[in-house]
């Protein structure tokens, strides 16, 4: 009897000193808090910069060098951040409702935004630098000018949280998701409303422009991820999944695209089949690395096992 | 001792390894009560002993039925729903209540003070708590002996039922171990104090010590698990 009993303590011994964390754990970056809320890669992909409470912290991707840290803007958790294209300024949104603009080379505040509009859900810089587009937890989303310090557009057509933000990469169309489960599109030459994508059933978490801003790619708490033909006004459902999906990065050909789920699960969909991670963690961000050699690495933010660097050749290929 | 140890190890293992991923909101218990009422069997009744009624039950289930939200890191606040069914009367050379029955039905608005979520550590799968809340509910009695003369009182002599509201005040302390996000279980230990008006017997104030267990189920995901 004790046998057994030995035998079945082994086991889950076993299994819980395997776990998934362990596997990758020297693929983390050194962050203060496990629980990493967004993340964003500079355009060449050479400085990763996440949340870590309420300050940010920059690494470099090659050797997880920590490069800097941005306090003293917040006084409460961080939950977004994004880098310009240029790579010159860094923003933050947090849960004190507050938007600081950094300059990403010497990590001092350039300007500090009250929205009072609730909590800073996500943000993305325009692809021409000169705007700061943010959606709140309040519904609302702010077209921000960063050279003139000026709100432009205050979107409000959305009936609930706006979890993600993103400009085509012409900078020509704006789009906003969120809980309302409808994905708006917006033409930035009059912020007039252009377009509402229905299809999704419940709270959209993450958009992404592809194909030349031909088509947009989103996944939500339905679990589902539609390919939106933006051209055509038609979308298809193209997976499913087990779980909520929280984030999805894409390349811009639309072959390779990478997803995030609340229980952890990470699965890049690749022309052969689909690499699988599985974390302990909620997986709030996934963002594919450019490599020129053609390898396959993502950078993974996690909700309780921090910053990642993973590479596709240690994940499980399944056809 | 080596299987003392070997268990140990286990124990701070699995607590290491966190089974919650985030904290949840809302959370529906489900459990089974088991217990006793305190006090005397029997009372004193103006120089004369009298059996009292519910000191005497010796078989005493329930279920309850507890939705809690958690309003801050401390605190939660949600409704019970609570079902004690006791029989079995026995009171030595006594026989006035035999094969009598109450049931009681309690509606309790709760507030729950608990530890702190952690996303790591012991405090991501256990809770410890201690609760208070206020009863105002039914007890449904069936009397089978027929020995009351009550005056002013006209009884059914066929059917010895009688529906009497009840009110009081509940306090329990207890610890929930959570498996994952989605289940959990618990066990507390609360004490009743509740008033019964009712004129089928005298002792119209009860303890009851009770003893539950049951399991937690996450009925809702939180949406805004970042902010």
């Amino acid at each position: 009897m004790m046998k057994h009993i030995y035998s079945i303590l082994f086991l889950l011994l076993f299994i819980n000193i395997s776990s998934a964390s362990d596997i990758y754990k020297e693929a983390n970056f050194t962050t203060a808090s496990k629980f990493i809320r967004d993340a964003c890669l500079s355009e060449n992909g050479k400085v990763i910069i996440c949340t870590d409470n309420e300050s940010l912290k920059a690494f470099s991707v090659e050797n997880k060098d920590l490069l800097g840290s941005f306090r003293g803007g917040h006084r409460d958790n961080i939950i977004c951040v994004a880098i310009s294209p240029d790579g010159r300024l860094v923003a933050s949104g947090s849960s004190d409702s507050t938007v600081v603009i950094w300059d990403f080379y010497t990590q001092n505040i350039i300007k500090k935004i009250q929205s009072a509009t609730g909590k800073i859900s996500s943000m993305k810089f325009s692809p021409d630098n000169k705007s700061l587009l943010f959606g709140c937890s309040n519904s609302k989303a702010l077209l921000y000018n960063i050279k003139e310090q000026t709100l432009v557009k205050e979107f409000t057509d959305q009936k609930l949280d706006v979890t993600s933000v993103a400009f085509s990469t012409d900078g020509n169309i704006i789009a906003i998701a969120g809980g309302d489960k409808i994905i708006r599109l917006y033409n930035t030459s009059n912020y007039h409303l252009d377009t509402e994508l229905k299809g999704h059933t419940n709270w959209i978490r993450s958009i992404c422009f592809y194909k030349n801003n031909q088509c947009l790619i989103s996944g939500g708490d339905d679990k589902n991820i539609f390919e939106w033909n933006l051209s055509k006004h038609k979308f298809k459902k193209i997976k499913s999944h087990n779980d909520w999906i929280l984030c999805i990065d894409i390349t811009n050909d639309g072959n390779l695209f990478a997803i995030g789920t609340m229980s952890g699960s990470i699965k890049i969909n690749y022309i052969f089949g689909v690499y699988n991670a599985k974390l302990n963690s909620p997986i709030s961000k996934v963002i594919f690395i450019p490599k020129e050699s053609g390898l396959i690495e993502i950078a993974v933010a996690t909700l309780g096992s921090g910053l990642m660097h993973l590479n596709a050749v240690n994940m499980i290929l399944s056809k | 001792m080596n299987k003392i140890i070997m268990l140990c190890i286990f124990c701070v293992l699995v607590i290491n390894a966190h089974s919650q991923m985030l904290e949840d909101k809302n959370n529906l218990y489900l459990g089974y009560q088991n217990g006793f009422y305190l006090g005397d069997a029997l009372f004193n009744n103006q120089g004369t002993s009298a059996p009292s009624f519910y000191s005497n039950f010796t078989l005493n289930n329930g279920l309850e039925v507890k939705n809690l939200y958690n309003l801050t890191p401390l605190v939660s606040a949600g409704l019970k729903f609570g079902f004690l069914n006791s029989t079995n009367w026995q009171c030595r050379n006594y026989e006035s209540y035999n094969g009598s029955k109450s049931s009681t039905i309690n509606l309790q608005p709760v507030i729950q003070l608990h530890t702190k979520f952690q996303k790591n550590g012991l405090y991501n799968r256990v809770k410890i708590f201690g609760e208070i809340s206020p009863i105002i509910g039914y007890s449904m009695l069936k009397i089978r002996n027929n020995i009351f003369d009550i005056i002013g009182y006209k009884w059914n002599y066929d059917n010895f039922n009688r529906t009497d509201l009840i009110y009081g005040l509940e306090v329990g302390v207890g610890c929930e171990y959570s498996f994952s996000n989605k289940i959990g279980a618990f066990v507390n230990i609360s004490r009743q104090e509740c008033f019964v008006s009712t004129p089928l017997f005298l002792d119209n104030r009860y303890t009851f010590l009770g003893l539950n267990i049951g399991v937690r189920l996450n009925i809702s995901k939180v949406k805004r698990f970042k902010y």
